[in-house]
């Protein structure tokens, strides 16, 4: 047991994957239809932070960017609770969602403000203005998959191009946050029973900022390829304006429709990190 | 002699004495040339593998008749470790390992030294890795302390040795695929300054 859980491939993917599935059904079961339904998307944080411990055992105190990150998932789950327990949306709920993003980047990136050059300083504006976007979108959508399914394929293309930037962990867990979204959207096609709550939407938005601050500002990273990913955000904008695309209506093909367009902006973005990486990219 | 001069005598060599020993630690500036940092760790059982840093800095104060008032300092760039291969390298610099981007630096600062042969000690100081401080104790063996065959100037130089768990530091990826223990191997050569 203990070396499966060991197994990599395991703790970022089929681990997180059913962990959230089968704990979306049960808070459903456990808290009933109302609030049950509610905090069901606090199963995605669950998973994550189960594949987060195997990842690397937590430390306290957190010294690196890496060990603050189940620190902030924690946090983020709490806030969510919060808000999922009280039934509040809207602008409380974006708010809170772009605060969270905005701690991570502080806590992550404050010991060095100092020492940014004006590079520094413009990605620190682009990851604040991406968080916002993000954070936007992720509350217009929370009643319909496109916010899942968003979120599914913005983890798992930072997943790939951390995996491309050398380093392992950041990848992992990129696809482990991908597996846990899976699990929980599984519940949701293709007609949707559970909304992607405070709980799932912070720990996700969380999460991602995150990482892409650690990646843009301690890996090698390709920048434009996280960059490309951003679109992401607007699958369901970018359905809607596409021809022969558009009127995929019914949400079973409509949730295909997202998907292939969230596999190709991924795509994308990794040919991208590929051919900028050349010799150095990881694996060996 | 009379007791008036054997008591003068006295005095007098024990301020010798005192006064040479208190001279005696110099500091003496380490040959990058010819000290190197290096690691073994077990990667998933099948093998060994080591690495070293290409790039360190450090202070020596060197007490050539009494070892245990010595001192080292090193700092050593987190960023130049090398296992001659370059993928593994830039593994090893990311976040997973050394998190170089994050901390740069990795220090040694000894605390104590104790004699426990002719020349071989116990080197107790403080290891500084990830931002996380630990002590460690090295055993120690001076190899040489004398003139240089080439120049005649007066040179040392050491080994040391000694076993560290890397999650104690924080350095958690890859446990226990990768193994924990790493050794360390410090070798310095210096002359004084």
């Amino acid at each position: 047991m203990s070396s499966l859980l060991n197994n990599p491939a395991i703790q970022s993917s089929l681990l997180p994957l059913l962990l959230a599935l089968g704990l979306t059904g049960l808070i459903r079961v456990t808290f009933g239809p109302q609030l049950g339904g509610r905090l069901a998307s606090a199963a995605i944080a669950i998973g994550l932070i189960a594949s987060l411990i195997l990842i690397q055992a937590p430390v306290f105190p957190p010294r690196s960017a890496s060990q603050k990150l189940p620190y902030l998932v924690a946090l983020a789950l709490v806030l969510g609770l919060v808000i999922d327990s009280l039934d509040l949306r809207g602008r409380i709920l974006q708010g809170i969602g772009f605060v969270l993003s905005l701690v991570a980047l502080g806590w992550l990136l404050g010991s060095r403000i100092g020492r940014f050059d004006l590079a520094g300083w413009v990605l620190i504006v682009v990851l604040i203005a991406v968080a916002l976007l993000a954070s936007i979108r992720s509350s217009a959508t929370r009643d319909r998959l496109d916010g899942g399914i968003m979120l599914l394929f913005a983890s798992g293309g930072i997943g790939a191009v951390s995996l491309i930037g050398a380093s392992a962990s950041i990848a992992q867990t990129g696809f482990a946050m991908m597996a846990a979204c899976g699990g929980f959207l599984l519940w949701n096609w293709p007609r949707v029973r559970f909304a992607l709550g405070a709980c799932g939407h912070y720990v996700l938005l969380t999460a991602l900022t995150a990482l892409c601050a650690q990646l843009l500002f301690f890996t090698k990273a390709s920048g434009w390829a996280l960059l490309l990913l951003t679109p992401l955000l607007l699958i369901d904008v970018l359905q809607a304006q596409l021809p022969g695309l558009r009127n995929v209506t019914q949400p079973g093909a409509r949730a295909l429709c997202l998907a292939v367009l969230g596999a190709l902006i991924c795509t994308l973005a990794i040919a991208v990190a590929l051919l900028l990486s050349a010799d150095s990219a990881s694996g060996y | 002699m009379t007791l008036k001069s054997l008591f003068t005598a006295s005095i007098l060599a024990a301020t010798l004495s005192s006064g040479a020993a208190l001279a005696a630690p110099a500091n003496y500036k380490i040959d990058m040339a010819h000290t190197s940092a290096v690691f073994n760790i077990d990667h998933l059982g099948f093998s060994t593998m080591f690495g070293r840093f290409g790039k360190m800095d450090g202070t020596l104060v060197l007490d050539t008749d009494n070892i245990e008032n010595s001192s080292v300092q090193m700092v050593i760039d987190t960023e130049s470790v090398t296992t001659f291969h370059e993928k593994r390298d830039e593994h090893l610099r990311s976040p997973d390992f050394f998190n170089a981007a994050e901390f740069s630096e990795m220090t040694f600062e000894s605390s104590k030294i104790t004699k426990t042969g002719d020349n071989t000690a116990t080197l107790e100081g403080d290891l500084t890795l990830l931002g996380v401080t630990k002590p460690v104790v090295l055993d120690m063996t001076i190899n040489k302390i004398g003139p240089h065959p080439f120049t005649q100037a007066p040179m040392a130089g050491f080994s040391a040795t000694g076993t560290i768990k890397r999650s104690d530091f924080g350095m958690g990826y890859g446990l226990p695929a990768i193994g924990d223990e790493v050794s360390l191997r410090l070798d310095v050569e210096a002359a004084p300054e």
